[in-house]
């Protein structure tokens, strides 16, 4: 799934969950979405940040 | 659960060491003052991993004779010290580490100082484990949670069995258990306290912290396990900070109330609670206005969340089978976990830029009084943002919910404004006091 251009929660969340099934061979209860949920929107939400070439991923 | 009579309340750090150094007291009779409280209070708080006697009087024996041949190691000597069970003391188990863990070899090097400067290392407190809350309660109330994840170091210091405790936060964990149990802390900026020998949950993230009973307590023994160490490559090139907070000098802080993102996300009591802490600093000369945050400033949230992959990574080769819980950070690709630190990096610019006209920033610590039972151990959404970002941020007295639990207020300061955040602290602390002991203790 690529950072740009940016991904809709909905896009992440159905990525997200192919994987987990792909992984683990579970079914993807409720709880286990809304988990999954969280990331995507997170991925969505940062996916949308354009950041000028200046800034670096500092560790500190 | 009240201690025998004159001994239900621990002194302080720096009224310990002092008796000490004047010969009022000796290091043995401060370990047995906090062993006579442990046997009062832990049936009822339940905040100890691992606490073994012998060994712990073996070191108060020790520092005994040193102090009667006039040698005291450092600044604490003879001052008894709780620590959460995820830092390594040499000699002990990790219980995070699970059954059978290991012996481990060495200290932490936050422990280690702690012995250099003279600590008495009393033992090990409680965390959650295998994703499950500890049995520790609340000193103010036992049928509320003291606060996670520094569970036991929160509990103890609350219940006035111990002055200080070493605590941790990669979200909240150290503030949090703090507020909840009415006593002060504080969250350093990101690297000034040596990471090496506490198990990490994620590296970019974990500061070592300190609750104790008040910011003059804490500027102590921050001065003393402070200071840049080569066995952690993150942590400051910076000299240990000060002991002394010298009030005298310290002018009214310049405050900003934050005004958007917090209040929303905070029972109105906790608010009311900001509010009257606010008059209070205003009417004592305080500078006190609004501040408002970056619309985007939840964005933080979401790129915090991304970072925690390092958790991932960090236990992918010590489970086995499905993960519980199943996050999905393990299948985001790593350019979103590079934008989420460029974010980061991002922030620390425009928020520090706050700081060039304020001295701390004021918000709830918690969204309000500790949840009633164990299950719950508080939610971190007030601190995380601070803790991503590597700010310092400390506890203070936030008064009492209006069903009698401890609130706590939090103060922010630039990165690398530690002393002087403590200072601004302690001037707070004159106007807002502290709480006193728990009625169940006192």
């Amino acid at each position: 799934m690529l950072l740009k251009p940016p991904v809709t929660k909905e896009e992440a969340l159905a990525w997200l969950i192919e994987q987990a099934q792909r992984a683990y061979g579970i079914e993807i209860t409720p709880e286990i979405e809304a988990r999954l949920a969280l990331t995507a929107e997170a991925m969505a939400r940062v996916s949308e940040v354009d950041l000028d070439e200046d800034i670096e991923p500092l560790l500190l | 659960m009240k201690g025998a009579s004159g001994n239900r309340l621990s002194p302080g750090v720096r009224a310990i060491a002092g008796a000490v150094a004047r010969g009022e007291t000796t290091p043995e009779q401060a370990l047995e003052d906090v062993l006579e409280r442990v046997d009062a209070t832990e049936p009822f708080i339940h905040a100890w991993t691992l606490l073994d006697r012998d060994v712990a009087r073996e070191q108060a024996r020790t520092l005994t004779l040193e102090a009667k041949s006039g040698r005291f190691r450092g600044p604490l000597h003879g001052v008894p010290v709780a620590v959460k069970d995820e830092f390594h003391i040499a000699g002990m188990p990790t219980a995070f580490r699970g059954p059978g863990a290991r012996i481990e070899p060495a200290d932490a090097t936050v422990v280690r100082r702690l012995r250099d400067a003279g600590a008495i290392i009393v033992g090990k407190t409680t965390m959650p484990i295998g994703g499950q809350n500890p049995p520790t309660r609340n000193p103010w109330n036992l049928e509320h949670t003291p606060g996670g994840s520094s569970s036991g170091s929160g509990a103890v210091v609350g219940a006035r069995v111990v002055p200080v405790a070493v605590a941790e936060q990669t979200g909240g964990s150290c503030l949090r258990p703090a507020a909840f149990c009415g006593v002060s802390a504080i969250k350093p900026t990101y690297g000034r306290i040596s990471r090496y020998g506490c198990f990490p949950f994620s590296w970019s993230r974990d500061t070592v912290g300190l609750i104790g009973l008040d910011m003059a307590d804490l500027a102590l023994v921050l001065s003393a396990v402070s200071g840049y160490d080569p066995l952690d490559p993150t942590s400051l090139h910076e000299p240990p900070l000060s002991p002394e907070l010298r009030l005298d000098d310290v002018r009214p802080p310049r405050l900003g109330v934050v005004r958007n993102w917090f209040p929303e996300r905070s029972e109105p009591y906790m608010n009311e609670a900001v509010e009257a802490a606010a008059e209070k600093l205003a009417a004592a000369g305080a500078t006190v206005e609004d501040c408002l945050l970056p619309e985007d400033f939840d964005v933080l949230r979401h790129a915090g969340q991304l970072v925690r992959a390092e958790a991932e990574a960090m236990h992918a080769g010590r489970r086995e089978g499905v993960p519980s819980p199943i996050t999905g950070l393990e299948f985001v690709p790593a350019t979103y976990f590079v934008q989420a630190r460029r974010i980061r990096t991002w922030m620390i610019g425009r928020l520090s830029r706050i700081f060039d006209e304020l001295d701390g920033l004021i918000t709830p610590t918690a969204p309000g009084e500790a949840p009633r039972g164990l299950e719950n151990n508080g939610s971190p959404a007030l601190l995380d943002p601070w803790t991503f970002l590597g700010f310092p941020a400390i506890n203070l007295n936030g008064g009492l919910s209006p069903a009698g639990l401890p609130l706590g207020i939090q103060m922010v300061a630039g990165p690398g404004q530690d002393h002087a955040l403590l200072q601004r602290g302690a001037w707070a602390e004159r106007v807002l006091g502290v709480l006193p002991p728990p009625p169940l203790i006192a």
